[in-house]
């Protein structure tokens, strides 16, 4: 089972929509994908289920926030407790793959610092294993799900790098970083990059001395920007976003060639009906080159992490 | 039928590359006031227009100036200061039609409205301010010792 973080540092580049895209195709082409909403914004909870369903049925105990606060109250229960199968999804896929949710909550934000009263303690050795078991708290949660129920775990992650979103780091093999083309967005680029290999060797040093259980060492890789809220003009991005597209490739940063295109009517209204954009009916040329565009990633996405197509 | 804009922009690139094709001595006469630069507009028949020919891409003149643009655009990618970058450009491409040409080189966006200043910047953060910028964050800075 592979686990991919979804985050920038920076907000409003596309994150939820792309996990939501992302998510949804796998789940079309067959693969068994669950999806975990880790941002206390809660938006791709709500680009899956109406607001009300979410408050009549998992706001009380059913998120992730109560998964971390039941660990840190020593009343842990499995994620697998969590897991819902959002209808109208559902019913598009008819059959063809899976895609499940873990929902979020506004309360989450307040989990960090909860998990911050773990941190600490008496003596250098203690104080690092217990960095070490609070990171690692959602791997492993995440490792106690059967072994075949899902081929994929997407997260996805707020724009911080608080404890609970190295929580996702930690579990994750692969992170994907959207970026919109422009000046902000790719600093952001820039600043996931050093906090991830801040937080790798943070966790792998203090995996050697802390003592107690053997712990793997960690070591999740950036599998590729990709580029979001393109325009396009002569089906190529237009000439103002380009240098910026450039300059991150040129920097060394993986970087795929695929995109996500700008279409404010499709992205916009897409989530109040609960289909992700990539399932939906193609109703115009405009649409349909958008769609395209999300396939197009996902069959990269596909081939760098070598996931091969169900039959 | 060409638009009138683009009658334009064909004849304007007509006459950037005619001053771009001017010596030493016809720049220093026109820099004294000795000579002067004219454009005249003159009506033609249509029997005097001579048959379209097929375009040629890259004559002798342009391959040279892409050549030296490409050279420029390389060392710039090297340098490790924006001052540098400044300082060669100020050498190697001094007039604005010299930086639009690098600009495009660089698939850089340029706006009509952009004046040489703009342009030069936008060149530099393009080779070089993208890479200190990146690496301040990551708290790798080329200037560190």
């Amino acid at each position: 089972m592979l686990v991919v973080s979804i985050m920038n540092y920076k907000g409003g580049v596309g994150k939820t929509s792309l996990t939501c895209n992302l998510g949804a195709e796998l789940a079309w082409r067959g693969f068994k994908v669950l999806l975990l909403d880790m941002d206390p914004q809660s938006s791709l909870t709500f680009s899956l289920i109406k607001p009300e369903d979410w408050e009549l049925n998992l706001e009380k105990n059913r998120t992730i926030k109560d998964w971390f606060a039941g660990v840190e109250k020593s009343s842990p229960f499995p994620l697998n407790n969590l897991i819902i199968k959002p209808e109208t999804v559902a019913q598009k896929l008819n059959g063809r793959g899976t895609l499940d949710l873990i929902a979020s909550h506004l309360g989450l934000i307040n989990v960090d610092l909860e998990l911050a009263t773990g941190l600490g303690g008496a003596t250098l050795t203690q104080a690092k294993q217990r960095y070490v078991s609070v990171h690692r708290r959602l791997a492993d949660g995440l490792a106690q799900l059967p072994n075949d129920a899902y081929d994929i775990v997407l997260i996805d992650c707020p724009p911080n790098f608080n404890i609970v979103t190295k929580t996702a780091i930690v579990a994750s093999q692969h992170i994907v970083v959207p970026a919109k083309p422009d000046y902000l967005s790719t600093l952001g680029i820039d600043y996931l990059r050093r906090s991830v290999a801040g937080l790798i060797k943070d966790y792998n040093d203090f995996t050697e001395v802390a003592g107690g259980a053997v712990v793997d060492k960690i070591s999740p890789a950036i599998a590729g920007v990709v580029f979001t809220m393109i325009q396009e003009y002569d089906g190529r991005p237009i000439a103002a976003l380009r240098p910026f597209m450039n300059q991150t490739a040129n920097l060394g940063v993986p970087v795929f060639d695929a995109y996500i295109k700008e279409n404010k009517s499709l992205f916009a209204d897409a989530p109040q009906y609960g289909i992700p954009v990539v399932l939906r009916a193609r109703t115009n040329p405009s649409h349909q080159s958008v769609i395209e565009g999300i396939e197009r990633f996902v069959t990269k996405f596909c081939e760098k992490l070598g996931l091969s197509v169900q039959g | 039928m060409k638009d009138k804009k683009a009658i334009l922009l064909e004849t304007m690139s007509k006459a950037i590359d005619l001053v771009d094709a001017l010596s030493e001595e016809e720049l220093n006469k026109i820099a004294k006031g000795l000579s002067r630069i004219v454009i005249r507009i003159d009506r033609i028949n249509k029997e005097d227009v001579p048959p379209r020919q097929p375009k040629v891409r890259a004559s002798a003149h342009s391959t040279s100036f892409d050549t030296e643009t490409d050279a420029v655009a390389k060392s710039l990618q090297i340098l490790q200061t924006r001052e540098e970058g400044i300082k060669l450009l100020g050498d190697a491409c001094p007039t604005k039609s010299k930086l639009s040409a690098l600009a495009r080189h660089l698939d850089l966006h340029v706006l009509k409205e952009d004046d040489s200043d703009v342009i030069r910047d936008k060149i530099i953060e393009a080779t070089i301010g993208f890479r200190l910028r990146s690496s301040a964050v990551l708290g790798t800075s080329l200037q560190k010792p």
